[in-house]
């Protein structure tokens, strides 16, 4: 099991009070990929029939937002992949 | 601004990122016109609309702790011990702390090391006793900073601070505050908001980008040096007792040395019921001459009227030369750049801009820069009033 990986970018790098602020999250967790499983089988005369699924291993990722004014983050949408949260300044 | 994500999977893994940027100070003012109610107060504070800020009261009884370095007292429980700068500015959680060596500078004022701080409290269940290192016989007391609070009941004079008769030998702050009585209704009368008690040089009052409202003074500054900025005043009234109330915006008292009101809105409408506001700047003659020579919180002397919107009372400003005071014991008065409104009676006050006016042709007096904000003759220039009593 690894690690997670994750950023997060402000949209501005200064704000009034009042103002709304987005937060964007890019996360991944490199347990997290896709695989195939093939399965072969072979008559008695040597003929091979093959048959391959696909799926997706995904270790799920829980994410937390906090910041040191104790805002109340919103979470607006999530792909699974970016988040985006909002909160005012 | 900090701000922290984690992001966690199954197995406890964790991973950190971070992100910051600053949340500004509000736009710097340049005249008390550009001032609205949203503008003050702990609700521009902590960016919400006026009414839906957070704010942790304290019963009365905590609010018996006086702030007074007397060996019983001491800071009192509900001040954490933790340092306090303007980076916790807006944080409606944090309730203060102290100053940190250094000093904190909040909105370009700076805040001296040492500096108890109460913040997000709604503080209206009683008055505070603030004395400070008590006349000197303490150890130094640099001050305290009121910062997005709440103060809102029936205050007799002195107001919500009470210094028991003894210099606190510190500067009090109020920033970002709500204070004055709780409405305009006979049950909530309040006589004075804030008033400080002549100790000079030794204490100042700063009161700063506040709504002020429901009492028959809202600022009686009467240390040399104290000021009034950027401030929301508005319902000053008798809360019609019938009694002879003098309404003032806010006023010193005569025998400071420098007072300044800067940048305020301070347009004083007659509140219905109420008898008429006597003035909206006032400097009393009560305590002293006006010599002036005294230093203010943005360097300037003497008594700075400087970029106001004002308007309103039988005369707008009353301006020191009254009762003992001899047209040479007002001196260094300086009413400048301010905007005065007809929305109240079309020479400002009801009777006129001025009285009891000191001469402007010489002690050091200066009328420059006033116009009319509006009607017939908004834009235009006012000539300085004659020197009268």
């Amino acid at each position: 099991m690894a690690t997670p990986v994750v950023n997060a970018v402000l949209d501005r790098q200064s704000y009034a009070p009042g103002d709304m602020v987005t937060l964007t999250v890019t996360y991944s967790d490199p347990d997290s990929k896709a695989a195939q499983i093939t399965v072969t089988g072979t008559d008695a005369a040597g003929h091979p029939a093959s048959v391959t699924v696909s799926l997706n291993v995904v270790d799920s990722v829980a994410l937390s937002v906090t910041d040191d004014g104790a805002r109340a983050w919103t979470k607006v949408s999530d792909t699974g992949a970016v988040a985006v949260y909002s909160t005012t300044a | 601004m900090l701000v922290t994500v984690v992001a966690r999977d199954r197995a406890g893994h964790a991973a950190t990122a971070m992100a910051a940027a600053s949340i500004a100070a509000p736009s710097a003012l340049t005249r008390g016109v550009q001032l609205t109610r949203e503008m003050v107060g702990p609700w521009r504070l902590q960016g919400c609309a006026r009414g839906a800020e957070v704010l942790a009261p304290l019963t009365a009884s905590q609010m018996q702790e006086r702030l007074s370095l007397y060996p019983s007292w001491g800071r009192p429980s509900w001040i954490p011990a933790a340092p306090w700068t303007a980076a916790d500015l807006t944080d409606a959680a944090n309730h203060g702390g102290i100053v940190p060596v250094g000093g904190t500078s909040v909105m370009g004022y700076q805040i001296p090391a040492g500096t108890w701080v109460v913040a997000h409290r709604d503080l209206s269940a009683s008055g505070l006793v603030v004395e400070g290192d008590c006349s000197g016989t303490r150890a130094a007391w640099p001050g305290v900073l009121f910062i997005g609070c709440r103060m809102r009941a029936g205050y007799d004079s002195p107001g919500f601070l009470n210094q028991n008769g003894q210099s606190a030998g510190g500067i009090t702050w109020v920033m970002y505050c709500d204070a004055g009585g709780k409405s305009t209704a006979k049950a909530d009368k309040c006589e004075t908001i804030f008033e400080s008690q002549s100790y000079m040089p030794r204490d100042h009052l700063y009161v700063i980008r506040s709504h002020l409202s429901n009492a028959t003074t809202l600022a009686f500054l009467r240390n040399s040096g104290d000021a009034a900025i950027e401030n929301f005043g508005e319902n000053v009234t008798d809360f019609g007792f019938g009694d002879f109330y003098h309404l003032n915006g806010v006023a010193n008292s005569g025998g400071q040395s420098a007072t300044l009101w800067l940048r305020n809105n301070l347009a004083l409408a007659r509140v219905p019921g109420s008898t008429a506001l006597t003035d909206v700047v006032q400097m009393a003659a009560d305590d002293g001459a006006y010599l002036g020579g005294g230093r203010n919180l943005d360097g300037s002397t003497g008594y700075q009227v400087r970029a106001n919107l004002l308007g309103g009372a039988q005369y707008t400003l009353q301006l020191g030369y009254d009762k003992s005071n001899t047209v040479s014991q007002v001196r260094d008065v300086h009413v400048i750049d301010n905007d005065f409104t007809t929305s109240q009676f079309p020479e400002s006050g009801e009777f006129g801009i001025a009285y009891k006016t000191p001469d402007f042709t010489r002690y050091g007096n200066e009328w420059s820069g006033n116009r009319w904000l509006d009607g017939p003759n908004a834009g235009k220039l006012i000539t300085a009033p004659g020197a009268s009593n």
